[in-house]
């Protein structure tokens, strides 16, 4: 997935495996407390928080203290029943069944019933809401028929009784199961819902360990416990959230003691890099991606080989990620190591330009060449990072004139062929398969006119087999074996030149524990403590 | 004049005090202007020479290992931005966007003020009260707003000035964020202020002796305003057109600060300002120097209003 | 006197009448869409399409307009685009955090001003004068954001003397109102002091000194009641226009109120939100206006006949 689309994070990081769970608190022998009030702070106001409509990776940690659904994941990728006391899934793949646990209840004090869920998901259903998670419903039986207004009611939702649920989808589909983890598939109250309408977002009722004690727009959000909620989770008693300041701002509060968490600006990671008693607030929160300097392998010279090379060893990686410091760490290989199956004995190619420009000499360049690098403007790390890549060029005598563009105009150039010789750009994963990356991106048989992905246009009949025989084995080790051939085989021709996996830095108060990344929410505010 | 806001009364008048100042004040005043004037005129040749760094551009050795801007140093005297660029170079060359635009917007906005002004309190009835009115209204839109939308509707708009049924083009007016746009807006914001002011004069002044006598001979309107009102009003509105300079310097660093003034790379102190807040804490020289740039021009033209009011106001000299 | 006050109350409704017309034309002039804002940026042409025809925004624009006015007569200002908040709720809870920001500057920067003033014109061309009068100078020429900034730095950054930012407590207000008072001290120690100035040399000052009345009765009871009534005057306007003074300070502190809402919905284009927030302005602006041409009207009969 092009590296734009970070408002759906939460979606696409619903497939990331559980290797970049390094799950628990900052001390695991520190046993969490209880109590104390957490100072959190935002720069926007987000759009809503009503499960329907919010769903990017800001608001899915906020939406998890108030909204609970059927089932969850645990501190890693596995699902686990949530307010469900059990479930299970058919043989088919097409019924799942629901029991719900006795006793739990919404903030209001009324019990949640299986209809309340029912009503959750056709809701969502209904083109009134505006829900932007309804395709991800649209996979239940008759969904389709109740959005179009050709049927009254969902077929493939039933409720027979006070404690149980039923969903059956129109042909088995196994990723379904993670589509009802998400915070969309928190349960709502009908009567609630049906009383305010359109306003309900300024009266949100759930099952979350929270509950809203004051709402004021754009000012600032109080959440308190939820005292009918009877799970475990929950530490804080409170959370104060502030609207208001850039991450700047949030970081000086932060050192004096009146903020709990907030984002960091390249600047404040250095700077909190730099101080031994700062250092440890910093925090790094990984994600399954790669950024990469990609080069035409159907545009001269870059359909040299040795010219690619050469790149490769011009490109110091090491410099680039000091010069992006704490944004991410450096890419050895195409495949993120935080995915199963990654290729941890990859090297890469060492920075060393004098064999760089051995290399070009070889080609026949020995006094380099022109040529245009491209990028888009809609990240705050593609800019620096082409920047960098062109300086580092420079050095072994390849002039590479910036284009800057925007996203959409990106996309279509570098996807059409011919038309874009170089350029800086980055993948993140869509499910934690390595053919995402290997096949999606570097099968010549993917190669298409425009559209296309394969942005180096790379085609290598050996690698081609390679992957079609890879994609029809089912046995994990050899599965493994065959794409990490691949991952090696593609870094000999060198069409990419990979630069780092990017990675979240945040800021924790001294007295914030818990904050340990979670694969799927990125944190959970739930489980933070104060030791103060 | 206030210092925010675009009320602008008439300013406050020292009696005995600022004749001993006077000259003081003026000279300090122009003193400044002249070295600011000196250095964003000299700033392009001096770059030609290597004296200065090349704005626009990154430096070499702009940026340390971790992509930190560079301490002041010998090659750097102010250090370098987050970009790696001299931050001296950019401070000389922001001088040139700071005055163009003040001054511009000052011409731009004493114009139309004191038109309507002279207008209103000459002709005073029906047209007055409908210049009023029209003046009161553009009070009340908060005057930073005002220019934030109007910054947004430079942006590249063509405005087509013809009757859609004939083909002149060359009517048309190609608004493109930059200089001249922004001196247009803030002197768009700027002018009710100054209405006020020059409305109350020309009604005293109307009803002295000489005016009634102008009158009395059969002078025509157009000759009593040029001959006899004009020059009467004329100290007042070099006085305020000082003052609002001050002004309008203030609001074209609030647009660079806001992100909507002249667009990068060029060096405004606004925009230099806003983009060395994340480096505060580690370069707190990216904010300050600036700012201090801002507050000197402002100053210097804040001096010079003073001092001109007492040598030229002739109600202070009665 | 009473017609002249609804011919003036007559007018000051056209004017803001017009002030709402001309804000909606000039808003709606200014190019970019704001169904792009709501839809963020992963939203398809059908998402965009369905907000377009929720806020009737391919209407021509008198048609628009009509609507507004319409809606405006019936006095609903109607609701944000992005938060679907009503306007004036959105507006009025962040009223009382600019109320109690300026309320506070205003007291600052008086209690500092009155005693400046008052002293410079007693002690008229000493050293200690010019020494105000300079400062003065420089206090007139600090850019807003600028001084909030460097104060907000050092005072509460490096010293931790005040909160750094946002409103929880009064104490949060502490540092802004400092910054917003500074710039407005200046202004106002000079125009006190030359009013003080007037008001000492007249005739009747010279009278009190000779009965023998004592200076401080002079100077704070006789002397600057009178020196006062045109300054309270210039506070009216200027109080009236803090709204947009405010703007800067409030987001640097990153207060939550109306100035900081303002310009979150110029940018956004939220022109409901705009409109009502100059509105408010506007409302201020005029009624400031209105009581200061009517006392000037008491003061000076010459200024009646505009009216």
């Amino acid at each position: 997935m092009l590296q734009n689309c970070m408002i759906v994070l939460a979606l696409v990081m619903l497939w990331l495996p559980s290797a970049t769970a390094a799950v628990g608190s900052n001390s695991p022998t520190e046993k969490p407390r209880r109590g104390g009030t957490l100072h959190l702070a935002y720069t926007l106001d987000w759009r809503s928080l009503d499960p329907a409509i919010a769903f990017d990776t800001e608001s899915a940690p906020l939406q998890k203290l108030l909204f609970r659904g059927l089932i969850d994941f645990d501190d890693g990728v596995k699902l686990v029943p949530d307010q469900a006391s059990d479930w299970n899934i058919s043989a088919d793949g097409k019924t799942y069944t629901f029991h719900l646990r006795a006793g739990v209840r919404f903030s209001n004090g009324r019990e949640v019933v299986a209809d309340d869920y029912l009503f959750s998901i056709e809701r969502l259903l209904d083109p009134k809401t505006g829900a932007g998670t309804q395709t991800y419903f649209l996979d239940i039986l008759g969904a389709r028929e109740f959005r179009d207004g050709e049927a009254a009611y969902v077929s493939g939702l039933k409720a027979p009784d006070r404690r149980t649920f039923i969903i059956e989808l129109k042909e088995p589909k196994f990723t379904f199961r993670y589509v009802l983890a998400m915070a969309a598939g928190g349960v709502l109250p009908r009567d609630v819902v049906k009383q305010y309408g359109n306003d309900f977002q300024y009266h949100l009722t759930g099952t979350g360990p929270y509950r809203v004690a004051e709402w004021r727009r754009g000012v600032h959000y109080r959440l308190e416990r939820n005292p009918y909620y009877s799970g475990s989770d929950g530490n804080v008693d409170a959370v104060e959230i502030m609207i208001g300041g850039d991450p700047t701002l949030h970081a000086m509060m932060l050192e004096r003691g009146e903020l709990d968490r907030s984002a960091a600006t390249h600047a404040d990671v250095v700077r909190f890099e730099r101080d031994p008693l700062l250092r440890p607030l910093l925090q790094y929160i990984g994600t399954a991606s790669t950024d990469y300097f990609f080069m035409n392998t159907e545009i001269k010279p870059f359909d040299d080989v040795r010219v690619r090379r050469a790149v490769c060893h011009a490109v110091n990686v090491d410099r680039l990620i000091k010069l992006n410091r704490g944004f991410g760490v450096a890419a050895r290989g195409i495949v993120p190591p935080s995915m199963p199956w990654s290729n941890p004995g990859l090297q890469g190619y060492e920075y060393d330009p004098a064999k760089a420009r051995q290399l070009l000499q070889e080609a026949g360049y020995s006094n380099g060449f022109k040529t245009e690098l491209w990028h888009q403007t809609n990240s705050p790390i593609f800019g620096p990072l082409a920047a960098g890549v062109q300086q580092d060029l420079k050095q072994v005598g390849i002039q590479a004139e910036l284009h800057a563009v925007g996203g959409e105009v990106f996309i279509v150039k570098s996807g059409t062929r011919h038309q874009i010789p170089c350029g800086v750009t980055g993948w993140f994963e869509d499910y934690p398969d390595p053919s995402d990356f290997l096949d999606v991106l570097f099968s010549g048989q993917r190669i298409t006119d425009s559209d296309c992905n394969n942005l180096a246009f790379y085609n290598n009949p050996f690698v081609n087999g390679l992957l079609s025989q890879a994609n029809e084995v089912m046995d994990v080790r050899r599965r493994t074996q065959l794409f990490q051939d691949v991952e090696k085989r593609i870094m000999l021709d060198a069409p990419w030149a990979p630069i780092l996996h990017e990675q979240m830095p945040r800021l924790n108060s001294r007295r914030l524990r818990g904050t340990g990344p979670h694969p799927v929410w990125l944190w959970r505010y739930e489980r933070f403590w104060l030791t103060e | 004049m206030s210092p925010i806001g675009n009320t602008l009364t008439v300013p406050p008048h020292d009696g005995t005090l600022l004749k001993l100042l006077k000259n003081r004040l003026v000279t300090a005043g122009t003193l400044i202007l002249v070295v600011l004037s000196l250095a964003a005129l000299l700033a392009p040749p001096l770059t030609t020479f290597h004296v200065l760094n090349s704005p626009d551009d990154q430096q070499s050795t702009g940026l340390d290992d971790d992509g930190m801007p560079v301490s002041p140093g010998k090659a750097f005297p102010l250090g370098t931005d987050h970009l790696g660029r001299d931050v001296l170079s950019r401070v000389v060359y922001g001088a040139r966007v700071s005055l163009t635009i003040g001054i511009g917007a000052m011409i731009v906005a004493t114009v139309i003020g004191v038109s309507v002004g002279l207008a209103a309190g000459f002709y005073g009835g029906k047209i007055d009260m409908g210049l009023m009115r029209f003046t009161e209204m553009n009070m009340s839109i908060p005057a930073i707003l005002l220019a934030i939308a109007f910054a947004g509707l430079m942006d590249g708009k063509v405005l087509h000035l013809h009757p859609a049924s004939l083909p002149w083009h060359f009517l048309d007016v190609r608004l493109k964020p930059g200089m001249t746009s922004l001196f247009l807006i803030i002197g768009l914001v700027v002018w009710p202020g100054i209405v006020r002011v020059v409305r109350g004069q020309v009604l005293e002044i109307k009803e002295r002796e000489f005016v009634v006598a102008a009158r009395a001979v059969g002078a025509s309107n157009r000759r009593i305003i040029v001959r006899h009102i004009l020059p009467n009003v004329l100290p007042t509105i070099i006085v305020l057109a000082a003052m609002s300079t001050s002004n309008t310097i203030l609001l074209e660093a609030g647009l660079g600060y806001l992100g909507v003034g002249v667009p990068q790379p060029t060096a405004t102190w606004g925009s230099m300002l806003a983009d060395g807040q994340p480096y505060f804490a580690m370069a707190p020289r990216l904010v300050v120097v600036p700012g201090l740039a801002i507050a000197l021009t402002v100053l210097a033209f804040n001096l010079l209003g003073q001092g001109l009011q007492e040598v030229l106001d002739p109600r202070a000299a009665k | 006197m009473a017609t002249r006050l609804l011919k003036r109350l007559f007018w000051s409704m056209v004017t803001l009448l017009g002030t709402a017309v001309l804000t909606f034309l000039l808003i709606n002039l200014v190019p970019g869409d704001v169904s792009k804002v709501i839809a963020g940026p992963k939203a398809g042409p059908e998402v965009i399409q369905q907000i377009r025809a929720k806020y009737h925004l391919d209407d021509p624009l008198w048609k628009r307009l009509g609507h507004y006015l319409g809606q405006l007569a019936t006095g609903d200002l109607g609701r944000s685009y992005l938060t679907e908040q009503s306007v004036a709720s959105a507006i009025l809870s962040r009223l009382p955090t600019t109320i109690a920001l300026s309320a506070m500057a205003v007291v600052m920067w008086m209690v500092v001003s009155v005693p400046l003033g008052v002293l410079t014109a007693r002690y008229r061309g000493s050293r200690f004068d010019r020494v105000v009068l300079v400062l003065a100078a420089i206090s007139l020429s600090l850019p807003s954001f600028w001084l909030a900034r460097m104060m907000q730095y050092w005072l509460s950054y490096k010293l931790g003397w005040f909160p750094v930012a946002g409103f929880r407590s009064f104490q949060h207000l502490l540092l802004p109102s400092a910054s917003l008072a500074i710039l407005f001290i200046g202004y106002y120690s000079r125009l006190i002091h030359t009013n003080m100035c007037e008001v000492l040399d007249s005739q009747f000052i010279r009278c009190a000194r000779a009965k023998g009345v004592s200076e401080v009765r002079i100077l704070f009871r006789h002397a600057l009641r009178n020196a006062m009534i045109p300054v309270v005057t210039v506070l009216g306007i200027d109080i009236a226009g803090l709204l947009a003074g405010v703007l800067f300070v409030e987001s640097v502190f990153a207060l939550p109120g109306v100035g900081t809402l303002a310009v979150q919905s110029v940018f956004n284009l939220d022109v409901p939100i705009i409109m009502g927030t100059v509105l408010l302005s506007a409302v201020l602006v005029v009624v400031g206006n209105l009581i200061v041409d009517m006392t000037y009207g008491w003061i000076d009969p010459r200024m009646r006949e505009a009216y």
